[in-house]
């Protein structure tokens, strides 16, 4: 038994896809080198102005209505990948069928659907979730099933909707279709039209020997087709699910501005969730690809952006505003002309909190919140310090704020001494040293003058001395008094430029 | 009475859509508490800061602010909860908040204000004699200076020595390669390699003087000494910042032109609390001028109150004067202790050792009270000691 997903109208499809305010308009989609270029496909709106394929652009324009669009392999490569990743989460056996001759291109994958009754239910059901899987992908589509493979495929082009043929009844269900259902060939129509033959019904009847007599075994071949009697070879490919969780569109005009962009962000994302969820999955990270405008420079021409959410997420909106977010902070240079949106899908994060643990920030709430964070600190200025092996100052680096588990909530015990703390002067701040007899007796800070009352020191450090970065210098922990305050701080001299700065306070 | 009870019932029925229980007074929950870690103010407090509202720990420079903030990050994360630093100023020091105990990877740091040099920058300073008059070189010279007396500092024993030898033999810009490799145009380059130079110190322009008379009267003012008391004009661009925007929130700030350090530092507070999740948060203002925190607006405080009160998060500010009004919680006063020297030693090789704090409760709100009835706060005071890394 199987089942054919046909696409009609596949280049306008692929375009019309993820531009859903254009379907309720008439659209044609032209090819060719300009000016010389012609209509390859056109919605059901653009045909019942009169419009078809083969027309000129100077025709269409005389349609003041009608939308002309470019016609984007990308884009139909894209959606073929998400055509045959629709069939394949309900068969694993798909293989694809690429019209020919066909005035209107359309694209079919057909699917072995045997044994599938446990999971779907009958041709029938399993019929009707294909296309309305197909629906959510963006894609109008006719279904056919068959117990032949090219009874199915033809019936699936020539008839709008879901349709189940029985076996046997495979003849009769063709009959009334017309023959460009069979991908013949220019030059067969033409000897069929003049012979008068002008559906599947009428082929089917001719005499078989007569009919290879006169157009060879070519007419044999399309009299079994028309019939529904042809045997097919099934060829099943293996679409990869996680290389196809790509959409891309392409847009009629540079955009610079971040909002317009955003619905468009918002459109791919939620078309690939749709495609992820089909599965059970979660998008794991996003990167999303800018083809930018006036930059002959390859490495300019593209801006590229990854954004990783700390956990595994289905919810559209925290993932938009992650990439809203990623795309304020690093804005691309130019003019946008094309968006490619590719993401990796993983399995959703679970977690049993424990009734008596204490409780975190939502990871996804944090997750933006830590986005908003860097995009009004800095994207160096939040995180979790790290220590570093060192005796440098700011022997540290900032990691990304991930908080391990919370774990069961143990009282630490009590230290018995606290150590002393320190507040950091970042940058150390220079400062006027008094000495006598090599030690600091005043202090100018910021021209506030401080008396040393007490000074221990001066305590030596160095390090690297292996490399450029070798510093060293001499340290006095100090008791500064003025007429109001008293602080004990940390100052310091470098020997060799014979700078004094202030390295902090204790508190 | 009956009657009156049952208008009272009736208008509270008929309220109760916009305000429901409107004549019923609210029974005020004992807050959750979070312990400090010094058990002399964990007994005076009845076992810690209040979760769910405002605690405002206020004191000058080295009066134990910042070892008392830490502290209550080092129970609160040790616990496994989630706390944040938000640090205006950015001098938060992770390594004596290691040494605290607290759990850096559960303490998200943000540091507003100036960007970092990053550990690769030299230490800024200006050349000497430029800065001050009275600045002199230091007699000794690199050479001489490991001829001085005093020796490594208890500090830094034992630390990265086994970087420094992994680096020794085999960094590509290690002396020992070059030595090895025989490039003498390299060894006279980490020879010639001058000492980090200290940043110069930004040029002051003088100014108009104006007559503080003339100067519009500012919110705070009151709070400031004589010392402390200089006008916009005179301080330097980094000074000057905090004024850059109109207000603290940065709202009239132009594109482009960011916002203040405490202004940043306000918003990052506001975003955490909407957020959620953490056990607490420290808005770390302790080195910002009292003034600069008067300025910002009331409405700051009570929205942080209602949104702590929300989350149920201790909600900590470092400043040097009461800010947060009635909005705090609870207002813990600072001291240094002066009785004992925080000296160990002689004069010539004393040892800087010990710090003792004082710790005065000014105001508290959430005592059990009556409901109608307030209750005179006596001044109470604890006392405790941090000690420096090397003396423990």
């Amino acid at each position: 038994m199987y089942a054919c997903l046909y696409i009609p109208s596949f280049p306008a499809q692929a375009v019309l896809r993820l531009q859903p305010d254009l379907r309720r308009q008439p659209v044609v989609i032209l090819d060719g080198e300009a000016p010389r270029e012609t209509v390859l496909s056109t919605n059901m709106l653009a045909r019942r102005l009169g419009l078809m394929s083969g027309m000129t652009r100077l025709q269409t324009e005389s349609f003041p209505q009608v939308h002309s669009l470019r016609r984007s392999q990308t884009q139909e490569s894209v959606t073929k990948g998400a055509l045959l990743e629709c069939a394949a989460s309900f068969s694993p056996l798909v293989e694809a069928v690429q019209t020919i001759f066909s005035n209107e291109p359309g694209q079919a994958v057909v699917l072995d659907i045997r044994g599938t009754d446990g999971l779907f239910g009958s041709p029938e059901a399993l019929a009707l979730k294909l296309r309305k899987r197909a629906g959510a992908y963006g894609l109008l589509a006719n279904v056919a099933t068959s117990v032949n493979f090219h009874a199915a495929t033809c019936i699936a082009r020539g008839v709008l909707g879901v349709n189940s043929i029985r076996a046997g009844d495979e003849a009769a269900a063709l009959a009334s279709l017309p023959l460009d259902v069979l991908d013949l060939s220019p030059e067969m129509a033409d000897t069929f039209r003049s012979w008068g033959i002008r559906n599947c019904g009428m082929l089917a009847k001719l005499p078989e020997r007569d009919l290879v007599a006169r157009v060879g075994f070519e007419g044999q071949h399309l009299r079994a087709l028309a019939r529904g009697e042809h045997p097919h070879h099934f060829v099943p490919i293996e679409p990869d699910f996680r290389s196809q969780l790509i959409e891309t569109i392409e847009l009629e005009h540079p955009v610079e501005l971040l909002e317009p962009l955003l619905f468009l962000y918002a459109r791919l994302l939620d078309q690939l969730l749709v495609r992820v969820q089909t599965r059970s999955l979660a998008i794991a990270s996003i990167e999303v690809q800018l083809r930018l405008d006036g930059h002959a420079n390859d490495a300019q021409l593209h801006h590229t952006r990854t954004i990783r959410p700390a956990l595994p997420s289905e919810d559209s909106r925290r993932l938009l505003k992650l990439v809203q977010l990623d795309m304020e902070a690093h804005p691309p240079l130019a003019a946008v002309l094309a968006i490619e949106m590719r993401i990796e899908a993983a399995k959703p994060h679970t977690a049993q909190h424990g009734l008596f643990l204490p409780q975190g920030p939502e990871p996804d709430s944090l997750e933006v919140t830590l986005a908003r964070l860097k995009k009004l600190l800095g994207e160096d200025r939040v995180g979790a310090a790290q220590l570093l092996d060192t005796r440098r100052d700011e022997g540290f680096v900032m990691r990304r704020f991930a908080p391990p588990p919370q774990r069961n909530g143990l009282i630490p015990e009590v230290a018995a001494n606290l150590p002393a703390a320190f507040r950091v002067c970042r940058p150390p701040l220079a400062i006027g040293t008094t000495l006598h007899g090599n030690q600091p007796v005043a202090v100018s800070i910021d021209r506030e003058s401080f008396d040393v009352v007490t000074r221990a020191g001066p305590w030596r450090r160095s390090g690297e001395w292996w490399s450029q970065a070798n510093w060293c210098r001499e340290e006095w922990d100090v008791l500064l008094s003025d007429k109001a305050t008293q602080k004990v701080c940390r100052i310091a001299h470098d020997p060799s430029s014979h700078c004094w700065y202030l390295v902090g306070t204790y508190d | 009475m009956q009657s009156a009870a049952l208008l009272r019932a009736q208008l509270e029925v008929s309220l109760a859509e916009r305000a429901p229980s409107a004549f019923t007074l609210k029974v005020r929950q004992a807050p959750e508490l979070l312990p400090t870690g010094t058990p002399g103010l964990d007994v005076l407090l009845g076992g810690g800061i209040p979760r769910g509202g405002i605690t405002e720990i206020t004191g000058t420079s080295t009066t134990g602010r910042t070892s008392l903030a830490l502290s209550i990050l080092a129970r609160a994360t040790g616990q496994g909860a989630v706390c944040a630093w938000v640090d205006v100023q950015d001098a938060l020091d992770p390594e004596t908040a290691s040494a605290y105990g607290v759990q850096l990877e559960r303490l998200l740091w943000l540091r507003a204000g100036r960007r970092s040099i990053g550990m690769q920058q030299p230490p800024p300073a200006s050349p000497a004699g430029s800065h001050n008059e009275k600045t002199r070189s230091h007699p000794y010279n690199a050479h001489e200076a490991t001829q001085h007396t005093g020796g490594g500092h208890p500090r830094h024993e034992h630390r990265s020595m086994g970087h420094a030898v992994t680096q020794l033999f085999h960094s590509p810009g290690g002396t020992l390669q070059a030595k090895r490799s025989g490039s003498t145009e390299r060894l006279i380059e980490l020879a010639a390699i001058g000492p980090r130079c200290a940043e110069p110190q930004p040029h002051r322009r003088k100014l108009e003087q104006i007559s503080a008379d003339r100067l519009p009267p500012r919110r705070g003012q009151t709070v400031l000494d004589g010392r402390a008391n200089h006008r916009i004009e005179e301080l330097i661009p980094e000074q000057r910042q905090f004024f850059s925007s109109g207000r603290p929130d940065g709202k009239a700030a132009q594109r482009g032109n960011p916002k203040s350090p405490l202004g940043q530092a306000l918003s990052a507070t506001d975003l955490l609390l909407q957020t959620g999740g953490f056990r607490a948060i420290v808005l770390d203002m302790g080195d910002v001028r009292a003034d600069h925190v008067m300025r910002t607006p009331t409405s700051y405080w009570y929205r942080f109150r209602l949104l702590a009160e929300q989350t149920q998060l201790a909600l900590i500010l470092l400043t040097s004067n009461p800010c947060a009004k009635s909005c705090a919680s609870l207002v813990l006063r600072c001291y240094r202790n002066d009785e004992n020297s925080p000296w160990r030693g002689d004069r010539e090789k004393a040892l800087f050792t010990t710090l003792r704090y004082a710790v005065a409760v000014e105001r508290r709100r959430n005592e059990e009270i009556g409901p109608l009835h307030k209750k005179p706060v006596a001044r109470t005071t604890t006392e405790w000691q941090a000690r420096a890394p090397w003396a423990r």
